[in-house]
């Protein structure tokens, strides 16, 4: 191949994600969205940390 | 939408309306979320799946509660083979929306597929070993585990290219290309595979090597040749694309299959067949040789038992006629029977005279002497000589009174019985000779001109009683008897009647008398036995004369001569019923004997008789 890598392009290929380990990604994955951050920010525009919660 | 300190439904207004916060921002990053989740919806339905995943996970960046960008996204990893990834969005998207949420369905649609699911866990952990196998160097193990992994989730499009990937580094183009169109096929603008297609379209590659579309537009007469990895594959262009020339394969499949029918029958019969009809044929003829024997065999059974009762008829026959004989008015049985009376009647009443008569008469002896015993032969003759005289008078009289009656037919038969117990010593012998013959010749003339054919024999008979009668020495009949038997001759040369009766001899009681020489016609025929006869007549008419005229001489005695003759009288009754008392034991001994013999005899018959019967019943 002259154009591909093979090595490099091996390296792109990750393992998948077997389907018992699913549950603790799910518990591990960091759930903050841009909209979380608006709401901080809005909240807390001087970044003091009192950013309250917010509903749906 | 709805206010993030709140709660409240949101309007067209940059601020809540209830609790009056900035939402303006917050209401563009939704937009910006839901802006993502219809561009990935747009990719999706073209199946750009790579960048489907791309903007739905942008739009749930933005907004993690937007539920169905979430849902779309874990429908899209589910495609491409992410199982983890699909289920993983799955989850989180139940748990921010608990109620009325796709989520929940599309889990318990894989959840209740038990095998299914299996199956994609496998392809999970194949894939994972294929990679470490990549990552240490064993590529044909990879490959193999690759394969194994797209038959469990043939839309695992990871594998797929990591194994197209395998088929680059190994310079497998056409794997490759095959590969890589699949995972074309599953994600339309993936860029991975882009760019492996890439790789492959600027490799040199052999024109054996490109496979042959194979489709029914493009079948030709020329042969069809592909590469399928290191092999070349050359097959007929016409008829082989199945789906096109199925139908043509069915007849001559058709025509196969006959042909082999028919090849197969030919086998049967040329070589099977032959076989089994000559085993059945010996088979036949064996049972057929076996049949014949049997038949044979019961041929002359069947022949020697019709001989058998044709023997057994004829004995039969015999003894049935010999029976007959026996039992009939002449025959044996019956004259045991008659001797039998006569001697019975003799005993209860010696003066019976008519019984015994009657008795007597049915005795034919002359034709049972033959046949009877010794003991039958002297009880007949002791009981005849006791009875005799007694017997002739009866019937003399009785035919005399019949012929002086003018019964000549019942004189007949009452005379032929005295003749025939006649003695020619007795003083009626003549008499009852001319009777006779007179009453025969008149039964012929009184006869009705019609019916004298049938009396004949009655003309014959006189003649021959004239003829002895002509010949009783100093008889009285005599003239009168030639006369009579010349009428005869002149009437039986009128009638033409050829029978000469003067030739037939009478049967007395002791013994025959012959005229055959006394005839007027001058026949002169001697017999020794005639003249014998002839001469035992003459001695004992001579005997007569001397007794008839002893007789005339004791009539002239005195009264002593008589009470002389009345004493010898009663010395001669003494004698004869000493001489009776005799007989009349002797008789019983003799009728004893007699029946024993008749028993004898008739069991014998019967014997005979029941055997033949038994015998004809067998072969019945």
């Amino acid at each position: 191949m002259k154009m591909l890598d093979f090595n490099e392009e091996l390296k792109k290929y990750h393992p998948s994600l077997e389907i018992e380990d699913a549950g603790d990604a799910i518990y591990n994955q960091d759930f903050s969205d841009i909209a979380d951050i608006v709401v901080k920010m809005v909240n807390d525009p001087k970044g003091t940390g009192t950013v309250g919660t917010r509903t749906k | 939408m709805y206010c993030y300190k709140c709660g409240t439904e949101l309007n067209e207004r940059n601020y809540c309306p209830k609790c009056g916060a900035d939402v303006k921002v917050y209401r563009q990053v939704i937009f910006a979320s839901n802006h993502f989740y219809n561009e990935g919806l747009e990719r999706a339905k073209v199946h750009d799946l790579s960048g489907a995943v791309t903007s739905l996970r942008q739009s749930v960046r933005l907004y993690k509660y937007n539920i169905d960008a979430r849902n779309l996204l874990g429908l899209v990893y589910y495609y491409i083979g992410e199982t983890s990834a699909a289920l993983s969005e799955w989850v989180i998207s139940e748990n921010l929306q608990p109620e009325k949420n796709l989520a929940s369905a599309y889990m318990d649609d894989i959840q209740r597929d038990r095998n299914r699911l299996e199956n994609l866990r496998q392809a999970i952990i194949k894939y994972n070993r294929a990679l470490d196998y990549c990552h240490q160097g064993a590529y044909d193990l990879a490959e193999i585990q690759l394969k194994k992994v797209l038959q469990l989730n043939r839309r695992f499009l990871r594998a797929r290219q990591l194994l197209s990937l395998l088929y680059l580094s190994n310079s497998d183009y056409a794997r490759a290309l095959k590969q890589l169109k699949q995972c074309q096929k599953i994600d339309q603008n993936n860029t991975t595979t882009l760019l492996y297609l890439r790789e492959l379209s600027e490799q040199p590659v052999p024109d054996d090597a490109e496979p042959v579309k194979r489709t029914g537009s493009e079948v030709s007469a020329e042969s069809v040749k592909f590469r399928d990895g290191n092999e070349t594959i050359i097959q007929p262009g016409v008829g082989f694309n199945p789906q096109i020339d199925q139908p043509r394969r069915i007849p001559s499949v058709i025509i196969n299959i006959g042909l082999g029918l028919l090849i197969g029958a030919a086998i049967v019969g040329l070589f099977v067949l032959p076989v089994r009809v000559q085993s059945v044929r010996s088979e036949a003829s064996a049972k057929y040789k076996e049949l014949a024997d049997q038949l044979d065999t019961v041929n002359a059974t069947v022949s020697e038992q019709t001989q058998q009762i044709t023997t057994l008829t004829t004995s039969n026959d015999s003894l049935s006629k010999e029976l007959e004989s026996y039992k009939s008015s002449t025959g044996a049985i019956s004259a045991n029977d008659a001797l039998l009376k006569a001697a019975a009647a003799y005993v209860k009443n010696p003066e019976d005279t008519d019984s015994i008569a009657r008795a007597f008469a049915d005795i034919d002896y002359e034709n049972v002497k033959d046949t009877v015993s010794d003991e039958y032969k002297s009880l007949y003759e002791q009981l005849l000589s006791l009875v005799r005289v007694d017997i002739e008078d009866k019937f003399y009289s009785e035919g005399k009174d019949y012929y002086d009656n003018k019964d000549y037919e019942n004189a007949v038969t009452s005379l032929v019985n005295a003749v025939k117990y006649s003695s020619s010593v007795d003083d009626t012998y003549d008499d009852a000779l001319y009777y006779l013959a007179d009453s025969y010749y008149q039964v012929y003339l009184t006869a009705d001109s019609t019916d004298q054919s049938k009396y004949e024999d009655y003309l014959t008979s006189a003649q021959k009683y004239f003829n002895a009668a002509s010949e009783v020495a100093d008889s009285e009949y005599a003239d009168s008897a030639k006369t009579k038997l010349q009428e005869i001759k002149t009437l039986k040369t009128q009638k033409g009647i050829t029978t000469d009766g003067s030739d037939e001899t009478v049967t007395t009681s002791d013994g025959t008398a012959d005229t055959t020489a006394a005839s007027d016609t001058g026949d002169t025929t001697t017999d020794q036995t005639a003249n014998d006869n002839t001469d035992e007549v003459a001695a004992d008419q001579a005997a007569a004369a001397a007794q008839v005229n002893q007789n005339q001489t004791t009539d002239q005695t005195t009264a002593d001569q008589t009470a002389a003759d009345q004493a010898a009288a009663d010395q001669a009754a003494a004698d004869q019923a000493a001489a009776d008392q005799a007989a009349a034991d002797q008789a019983a001994a003799a009728q004893a004997a007699a029946a024993q013999a008749a028993a004898d005899q008739a069991a014998a018959a019967q014997a005979a008789a029941a055997q033949a019967a038994a015998a004809q019943a067998a072969e019945q």
